[in-house]
């Protein structure tokens, strides 16, 4: 094996004679140059693979003498994983600066090396002396390369970085040879042992160290140089700075800090904390995306402390490895390569003036998959590196401290907002902006990422989590790599892809869960067939697609807790990428993400409790054990999820402004994610749900509030998609309170109503996408009379009417029936009557829908419209068949659900022949059929003989006397169609939560503005906020140790 | 405590002083250098043992004799490295103060206070 | 005056800080490290100087760090004043002449302080000196020229050589040390010698000669550019 040291020895005597060289042989300079780097990436990935197979970690003395007369060096697993990932970071980076530096002086390609060089440093050197001059050398070279930023400012930021790290080292100075002088040695190792260390002198001079390892770490509020830093500096070189250089600081950090008793480790917990919200607080108000990225930097610095004085605080010194490596190891290499890579994909796209416009990261494919990934990698989402960092940590924190939990969610929500916020504008670039390169140097370093994670998974280290999870994210892939086919045989290859899915996915899954996922892949299946129609115009939108149904129906194969949490993820990521591919989707994505992935974190928080509380890793044992707080966080991730009345406020957007073909797997796939969370939480810990706290019957009234106020919202809707989005949401609201009941009955209705929704719901929209595609609007009152050109989704319409509404003889009435059974069967009557009052308000609502688009008069720019493409009508007429077969034989489908939910609750309800017999009657859905048909027939054969004697009424528009309208189409009958309830009962219709959440945002904006105002820009304030933090942060270590 | 060492304070209080309250860069830069040495100072103080001598092996002390006749030989050489890295960070900032005055001709530090928020 | 104040305030916690550290007594004993030093230095490393056996070997690894602080103050204040024009006025213009009293002094100075730098250099591992102390007198000697006579200075050339080249010879010497003795930056590569001559103390005295000259280089470099923007 090579002596690590060499690896510092070479990039030093490089460094040296680099500039020398470089005017005789400019080719021998930069392959020195470029050699160092991978000769460190190589023998550091050696040394690594030798420790991972089992070698042990060795200490380096140079010189010869061991400690106290000499220095030693560490070197272990720990320290080649960091070198690694900071030589391969430095290779990147430095591939990245060839251009700029070719000419420019060698200065900066020295300062670069060296900078890493130093960090090499600072990563193996146990001495603290040592550690000093090291420190010196990164901020020397680091504040030397800041000149590289634009204009004047590189040289006020490295000034203002001077003066803060120059005050920080004199700190770590003084400490440190107080500390030689307490304990006689500069060995981290031995004045640990050193009982010297005890006393009040000792206190101090480590605390004086360990504040200036702070500063150097960006803490908040002693971090406003950093930002400025960050913010000023090339691209490239801010990279450099926010990864390499941290990462080393911070490796720094986690040698020194157990100089410091064990009580006072609290505190950097909550510095750290402090850290993470404020930075990523202050972030939602920045228009500077470098800028952004730096908050971003210093709130991961922020985390790293927070669980590396965490994870000792509890373990103590015998941290497990794996936990280390699955946590710090996994946020470490995203912070350096998705980081990182942002920061490189700012230098790629930056015009030669210095200005960065987001959209061109988007304007190629590549370029916009590759942004995608570095993003979603940041935020923590499968299948990266830090959304096992995140699971771990959280399920680790969640054992013992439940505060700390919700505080690092609500960073990471704030970061994860951010993070989206950014990703929409630069997918925005594809349509108008000219055509840039890809960065490829990110899209290596995502690429390691997603290797590196499956390694991971490969290596075993996730014992509860199977591979076959992550078949959606291949299927995504897959259908994203035919992209370029065309379009039929996209699609076709799209559904084989579904199929693959299923024969892989099926068999694994039992009970409810085998039923649900073999019930969305098909449905999934069958409205691709929609999109045969015609060749696609975003080449993202089929893989997007593929990728919604595969994670929605994974989620019924999952085993534990892990793989749900994962699958859940997934869904939510790739549903929001779909969103926002809309044409004016940005903002309603990315409410659609807030709310999302604010449930998600629900999720989280109950998820890790229970899986802490329990032990289990086995989706059922977890839920049986779960305590009841873990419940209910989780049932409240899901009903955010769901959209219940309160969180609502993202269903109608997302619905509307996602693309009208990808709406049909939002609002009747997607949308089905949440309801078998429910049944699973309510099937495996239903007695968790009864105590003395009724939070079963909470949700129930949750539940009829959502359908009744959906109903309502509904009603006063203008487009029709937005319509049918809060028809979605009663819909779902009738779900949720039936699963509530925990009875049989109600179960029953709730699976049978699902399934319903799913294919009652997928047909209006599938319907009305082609509409709307006709007539090129989705406002109701600018349609009308088009049941003349498109009677075949006229009838289909009717059809999904009926069925929702409950009228027999389609199969909502039987789910109807048995909703109300339910609820009386449970004395839930009062619930009862509110159901039944929102299924009267559900009428307007959909005699609107047919009479405003369909009924009346066609205008005239639809004289000319066509009946939609037969590949739009096969699809919408397989699942009127599908319905009206369900409503003639209700007992093929009904049977197995009953014998489903037989395994969970006793039977109420049997089968009499063709009766459905319950304990308040019984319904036989075959004869209403009959009778129905009868009784409907007679009159449309005798309707259809008079049909001469009809007389044609023409419309008119409403208009009251002398009145002047402002807006010409609001005089249309069907605007406002409900204007006469709205103003009777118009209270209780104000949007009052669109307010509240309006009213959140805002709060929580000011108060990022008002944090980050903390950063004024001056140098000089920069430093009394250092001396500031040092001084409060001792009197509360005070506290704790002395 | 000692002369040097009380004299050490001093001027790093100073120094912090003309740092953090001093307008001009190079007075700034001036006051971390004045508490630099004060660190400077404090160092060497530390490994002062009264009554014992230099370490260095000659006539007037014998290998044998230093452990007990010389005093600490390490802080005068990691007061030498602090004295090099001191004067290497002084020189970058003055070089960061005259590139900033070249392009704003000013030395004021509240004018370049405009990387904000 | 609020933050006046307030810094006023922020330097008594600092000093009430610092107070637990300030008050400890003068030591009368030496600590672990230095007992062993002082006790086994001669025999270690046969160099007269214990001081200089702990900046060049003992602690050899912080030296190393040191001589790269100093570079990249060099190449930092090279880079952090680099113009891209070099259409600049203040290069063409003639620089004022220095007072002939200076000029003369500087003339017959300039010799002694060269050879002064130069025997502190070799003599930093028996007496109270080293290639850190040398250099800098080195380096005095040029920039007593530098004033005398603006305008003159060493080619750049040259100090660009003399810096690389004596970094890469401190940088060989440590894998020397690393290639023979099996760890690097051990100096007993050549053989201690008799304490308190010349030419003991193994590989010291040529690290003192190669920081001897890299200090020299850098420091005329980094007046050199300084000096530069003066003009």
């Amino acid at each position: 094996m090579v002596n690590p040291l060499l690896m510092l020895a070479v990039a030093l005597g490089v460094g040296f004679i680099f500039a020398w060289l470089r005017p005789y042989a400019k080719t021998a300079a930069w392959t020195l140059l470029y050699g160092a780097l991978v000769f460190g990436l190589a023998v550091s990935i050696q040394w690594l693979t030798h420790f991972v197979s089992g070698g042990v970690s060795t200490t380096v003395l140079p010189g010869g003498f061991s400690p106290p007369v000499g220095i030693a060096l560490g070197w272990g697993m720990k320290e080649a994983f960091i070198s690694s990932i900071v030589f391969l970071g430095g290779l990147l980076g430095s591939i990245a600066l060839f251009k700029t530096w070719r000419d420019t002086p060698s200065a900066g390609p020295v300062l670069f090396l060296l900078t890493i060089a130093g960090s090499i440093g600072l990563i193996m050197s146990r001495d603290l002396f040592n550690l000093f001059v090291f420190l010196e050398i990164t901020s020397m070279s680091t504040a030397g390369l800041l000149a590289t930023g634009r204009h004047h400012e590189g040289a006020v930021s490295g000034f203002k970085m001077m003066l803060v790290t120059g005050l920080a080292s004199v700190l770590f100075l003084i400490g440190t040879v107080y500390l030689y002088r307490i304990t006689g040695t500069l060995a981290i190792d031995q004045i640990l042992v050193s009982p010297a260390l005890a006393g009040t002198a000792g206190f101090t001079a480590s605390f004086l160290i360990i504040a200036a390892i702070l500063v150097e770490l960006k803490i908040w509020p002693a971090n406003g140089w950093a930002l400025d830093v960050l913010t000023s500096a090339h691209p490239v070189i801010a990279a450099l700075i926010s990864t390499v250089h941290s990462v080393a600081i911070l490796f720094v950090f986690y040698k020194i800090f157990p100089l410091l008793p064990p009580d006072s480790l609290l505190i950097f917990t909550s510095a750290g904390l402090m850290t993470f919200v404020s930075a990523h607080l202050a972030g939602l108000r920045q228009d500077n995306f470098q800028r952004m990225l730096a908050y971003s930097s210093v709130g991961m610095m922020g985390l790293f402390v927070t669980v590396i004085t965490w994870t000792s605080s509890v373990y103590g010194h015998n941290i497990p490895i794996r936990i280390e490596s699955i946590i710090l190891g996994g946020f470490i290499i995203t912070h350096l390569l998705a980081k990182g890579g942002l920061f490189w994909v700012v230098a790629h796209f930056k015009d030669s003036e210095g200005n960065f416009d987001i959209t061109r990261v988007g304007s190629t494919t590549l370029g916009g998959v590759i942004i995608t990934g570095l993003i979603l990698a940041l935020a923590g989402l499968p299948p990266f590196p830090s959304f096992w960092a995140k699971w771990t940590l959280i399920r680790e924190i969640a054992a013992s401290s439940l505060p700390i939990v919700f505080v690092i969610l609500l960073g990471a929500l704030f970061e994860v907002i951010n993070l989206f916020r950014w990703l929409g504008r630069a997918l925005e670039g594809e349509s108008h902006c000219a055509v840039h390169a890809p960065p490829v140097l990110s899209g290596i370093a995502l690429f390691s990422l997603g290797g590196f994670s499956i390694g991971a998974i490969f290596l075993g280290w996730f014992p509860d989590f199977n591979i076959s999870i992550l078949i959606p994210f291949s299927g995504l892939i897959a259908a994203g790599l035919v992209a370029f086919l065309p379009n039929r045989i996209q699609i076709s290859i799209s559904i084989l892809i579904l199929g693959l899915a299923g024969f892989a996915l099926v068999p694994g899954a039992s009970g409810i869960g085998q039923a649900y996922t073999a019930i969305i892949l098909g449905s999934g299946a069958l409205m691709l067939l929609t999109k045969m129609e015609a060749a696609n115009k975003d080449k993202w939108q089929l893989p997007l697609i593929v990728g919604t149904v595969l994670t929605v129906a994974v989620l019924g194969a999952v085993h534990t807790a892990l793989e749900f949490w994962t699958s859940w993820e997934m869904m939510t990521a790739v549903s929001a990428l779909l969103i926002v591919r809309g044409k004016n989707a940005k903002k309603s994505a990315l409410m659609y993400w807030t709310f999302s992935m604010a449930g998600a974190f629900l999720l989280l928080a109950g998820l890790a409790l229970a899986v802490s509380a329990t032990g289990q890793t086995d989706l059922s044992k977890v839920f049986a054990g779960a305590p009841s707080l873990s419940i209910i966080l989780i049932s409240l991730g899901f009903l955010f999820k769901a959209g219940v009345l309160g969180v609502h406020i993202w269903v109608p957007d997302a619905y509307a402004e996602s693309e009208d073909d990808s709406t049909p797997y939002i609002a009747a796939l997607v949308s089905k994610a949440p309801i078998i969370g429910l049944i699973l939480v309510f099937y495996y810990a239903a007695d968790a749900f009864i105590g003395p706290f009724e939070w079963r019957v909470l949700i129930g009234w949750i539940g009829v509030l959502t359908a009744f106020f959906g109903a309502l919202f509904a009603s006063f809707q203008e487009d029709v998609k937005k319509l049918l989005a809060y028809s979605s949401m009663g819909q779902i609201g009738y779900i949720i309170a039936v699963i509530a009941l925990g009875s049989y009955t109600g179960w029953v209705a709730a699976l049978y109503l699902a399934l319903h929704h799913i294919l009652y719901k997928g047909l209006l929209f599938i319907t009305i996408a082609g509409v709307i595609s006709r007539t090129q609007t989705s406002l109701m009152y600018k349609m009308g009379g088009l049941i003349k050109r498109m009677p075949l989704s006229f009838v289909a319409v009717l059809m999904s009417i009926i069925a929702i509404s409950g009228v027999p003889p389609l199969p909502g009435f039987g789910g109807k029936w048995m909703m109300y059974s339910a609820f009386i069967e449970a004395g839930w009557t009062l619930q009862a009557g509110v159901a039944f009052f929102a299924s009267g308000v559900a009428f307007l609502y959909l005699y609107r829908l047919i009479h405003t688009v369909f009924l009346g008069m066609p205008k005239n720019e639809h004289i000319n419209v066509k009946e939609s493409s037969i590949w739009r009508l096969v699809p919408m007429y397989i699942i009127i068949a599908m319905i009206m077969g369900i409503a003639t034989m209700p007992k093929l489908l009904l049977e197995p659900i009953m014998n489903l939910v037989q395994t969970r609750f006793p039977a109420t309800m049997h089968w009499e022949a063709a009766n459905l017999i319950s304990s308040l009657g019984s319904w036989n859905g075959n004869a209403i059929m009959m009778v129905t048909m009868g009784v409907f027939m007679l009159p449309l054969i005798l309707l259809l003989f008079r049909v001469r004697g009809v007389k044609r009424v023409k419309p008119f528009n409403i208009v009251y006397a002398a009145e002047k309208p402002e807006r010409p189409e609001t005089t249309h009958v069907a605007h406002n169609f409900f204007a006469h309830y709205r103003r009777a009962i118009g209270v209780i219709a104000l949007p009052r939560a669109t307010a509240f959440w309006r009213g959140v945002a805002e709060w929580t904006d000011t108060l990022g503005d008002w944090v980050r105002q903390w950063a004024t820009g001056n140098g000089q304030t920069y430093a009394v906020q250092v001396l500031l933090f040092v001084s409060v942060l001792y009197f509360f270590m005070r506290q704790t140790a002395l | 405590m000692t002369l040097v060492s009380i004299l050490g304070f001093v001027l790093i209080a100073v120094g912090l002083w003309g740092m953090l309250t001093r307008r001009n860069l190079i007075k700034i830069i001036v006051g971390f250098s004045i508490m630099d040495t004060g660190v400077h100072l404090v160092i060497v103080s530390l490994g002062f043992i009264k009554g014992r001598t230099a370490p260095i092996i000659n006539k007037a002390l014998s290998a044998g004799d230093a452990p007990s006749r010389a005093v600490d030989p390490i802080p005068s050489a990691l007061v030498l490295t602090a004295i090099v890295i001191g004067l290497a960070v002084t020189a970058l900032l003055l070089s960061f103060a005259v590139r900033i005055y070249r392009e704003k001709r000013t030395l004021n530090i509240d004018d370049i206070s405009e990387l904000k928020w | 005056m609020i933050k006046r104040s307030l810094i006023v305030l922020l330097l008594i916690v600092t000093a009430y800080i610092l107070y637990p550290l300030a008050i400890l007594p003068p030591q009368d004993n030496l600590g672990n490290a230095a007992a062993a030093i002082t006790a086994d230095g001669v025999t270690d490393l046969g160099a007269a100087n214990l001081v200089t056996s702990v900046i060049v070997s003992y602690r050899g690894l912080d030296t190393l760090g040191e001589v790269t602080v100093l570079f990249l103050a060099t190449a930092g204040v090279g880079f952090v004043l680099f113009r891209k024009r070099k259409s600049d006025t203040a290069d063409t213009e003639v620089p004022r002449q220095a007072s002939e009293f200076l000029q003369t002094g500087a003339i017959f100075l300039w010799p002694y302080i060269v050879i002064l730098g130069i025997f502190i250099i070799f003599h930093g591992h028996i007496s109270p000196g080293g290639g850190f102390q040398g250099g800098v007198i080195l380096a005095m000697a040029f920039l007593l020229i530098m004033l005398a006579f603006p305008g003159k200075a060493l080619p750049e050339g040259f100090r660009h050589a003399m810096e690389s080249l004596s970094g890469l010879a401190y940088v060989g010497i440590a894998i020397a040390g690393l290639a023979i003795a099996g760890d690097f930056l051990n100096t007993r590569i050549l053989p201690t010698g008799q304490t308190g001559s010349l030419i003991s103390a193994g590989a010291i005295p040529l690290i003192s000669v190669a920081i001897g000259i890299k200090v020299g280089a850098e420091m005329v470099t980094i007046l050199a550019h300084l000096r530069k923007e003066e003009a």
